[in-house]
């Protein structure tokens, strides 16, 4: 049986067969055996160009913060394109949500949740996370509050003209710190050259421009993705139709 | 982390991808996509790169399903009767 | 101290075994949707916590406090959130109509229908 389909699929076990291969490669050599290339420029010149713990994230948003800022906007696109296509739909909300145990008991770690995606977004420079994560663990806020409270919760909690202001100005505060290097006679996107303090490796007010990068990408990032999860969720739910016990 | 964990991790990977795109129910492959993240989210921490983790953990285990489910919800099947249309 | 704490944590994590163990027997032998969600939510709040438990024992016998807290406060965010995860599911499959197996007498559907006193 030679069918074009299972010619594919031979195709296909071939392909993950030889990307398996070159990941086992990858875990099976020692990752210290020497350092070479820009990995090692990165590596030990991180702590002295910016002034931050992480390295990845110094390079996110320091060494290649105009492909970050690319990134970004990629999002943006995305949201725009959603929010187009389900907005000629019918709007209808719904309020009706699982049972009181559920309401009362997520009321109470939903603020757990908030202070560990803001933490997040604070110490993108120290620990491992930044603007991306910070803001997806936001996002996944309004999941809980769609889900559990209805979408008319959510709508009368962060109604979305707020989102998408907070969108939109979180790009517009990464591309205004951008310009501060431009301003300076640096190029766009310019960290220590242009004047913004290094500060000490491992404090919370280190690193230059990359906690502020941070956080307008946290406020882009979260409000973006909760904006696309709502767009998409609000029509879902017939309002005609009964509302659930709340037992 | 000894090299027989890891290469239980990557078995598993890949037969969840493998249930993810042969399941003939759109929810079970939903749910293995979903599998397939977390397990994705472990090895990356075994590989070192913690940032990657947690964006794979949060973003594939909670948006993109949740994203999923809901695209499931909204749209009709082939095998759904007609009349399901007129309400909405 | 530290050799106390070590069998603890060992006792803990066999425990922890035991019942994620009983756990997934249960899910394979029981008839239907709520007593798998009965015997599954028992492999997280008893085992996933008991094993916790005994890693935090183990964090403090090698002398790391703030493992060992951390490891804890995941533990206390596991027993908040599972017993609401699996109440959500039993509820949803109940209204979806799915019918308790061999099940005589049905309150619930009594307390919704009507007389909520």
């Amino acid at each position: 049986m030679k069918s074009p389909r299972n010619l594919q699929r031979l195709g296909a076990l071939a392909l993950s067969l030889a990307l398996g291969w070159w990941l086992w490669q990858g875990v099976t050599i020692s990752p210290f055996q020497g350092i070479t290339g820009p990995a090692a420029r990165y590596i030990h010149g991180t702590a002295r160009d910016t002034g931050a713990a992480n390295v990845v994230a110094a390079i996110l948003f320091d060494y290649r913060g105009f492909d970050t800022l690319g990134e970004a906007s990629v999002i943006y696109t995305t949201v725009c394109g959603v929010a187009l296509l389900f907005a000629k739909r019918r709007y209808r909300r719904s309020s009706h949500g699982l049972s009181f145990i559920v309401k009362r008991s997520m009321a109470l770690l939903v603020p757990f949740i908030l202070l560990y995606a803001s933490s997040i977004i604070v110490m993108g420079h120290l620990s491992p996370g930044g603007g991306f994560q910070g803001g997806s663990v936001m996002a996944t806020v309004t999941i809980l509050f769609c889900v559990i409270y209805g979408s008319s919760f959510e709508a009368a909690r962060v109604s979305p003209k707020v989102k998408e202001t907070i969108e939109s100005s979180g790009a517009l505060l990464f591309v205004l710190i951008g310009l501060v290097g431009l301003v300076t006679g640096g190029a766009f996107l310019t960290n220590i050259a242009a004047g913004f303090p290094r500060g000490t490796m491992g404090q919370l007010f280190s690193g230059g421009t990359i906690p502020l990068l941070n956080i307008a990408v946290g406020m882009k990032v979260g409000a973006g993705l909760s904006t696309l999860f709502y767009s998409m969720v609000k029509i879902l739910e017939d309002p005609t139709e009964s509302s659930p016990p709340e037992v | 982390m000894s090299i027989t964990f890891f290469a239980f991790l990557a078995a598993f990977l890949i037969v969840t991808a493998l249930t993810a795109s042969e399941a003939r129910d759109m929810l079970s492959a939903v749910i293995a996509l979903s599998v397939f993240g977390i397990l994705m989210a472990i090895i990356f921490v075994i590989l070192q790169a913690p940032d990657v983790a947690l964006t794979q953990a949060i973003i594939n285990s909670g948006l993109v399903t949740s994203l999923f489910l809901v695209a499931y919800s909204q749209t009709r099947k082939r095998g759904d009767d007609p009349d399901r249309e007129n309400d909405r | 101290m530290s050799a106390m704490f070590f069998g603890l944590s060992t006792v803990f994590m066999a425990a922890g075994l035991f019942f994620a163990f009983a756990s997934v027997v249960g899910v394979i032998r029981f008839p239907d949707v709520y007593t798998r969600l009965h015997a599954s939510t028992k492999a997280l709040s008893g085992g996933a916590m008991m094993i916790l438990a005994g890693t935090a024992f183990r964090a403090a016998a090698t002398g790391n406090w703030p493992a060992m807290v951390k490891t804890l406060l995941i533990a206390a965010f596991l027993l908040a959130t599972n017993p609401l995860a699996s109440h959500a599911i039993a509820r949803a499959c109940y209204h979806h109509g799915i019918v308790p197996k061999g099940t005589v007498i049905d309150e619930y559907a009594e307390t919704v229908r009507g007389d909520r006193s």
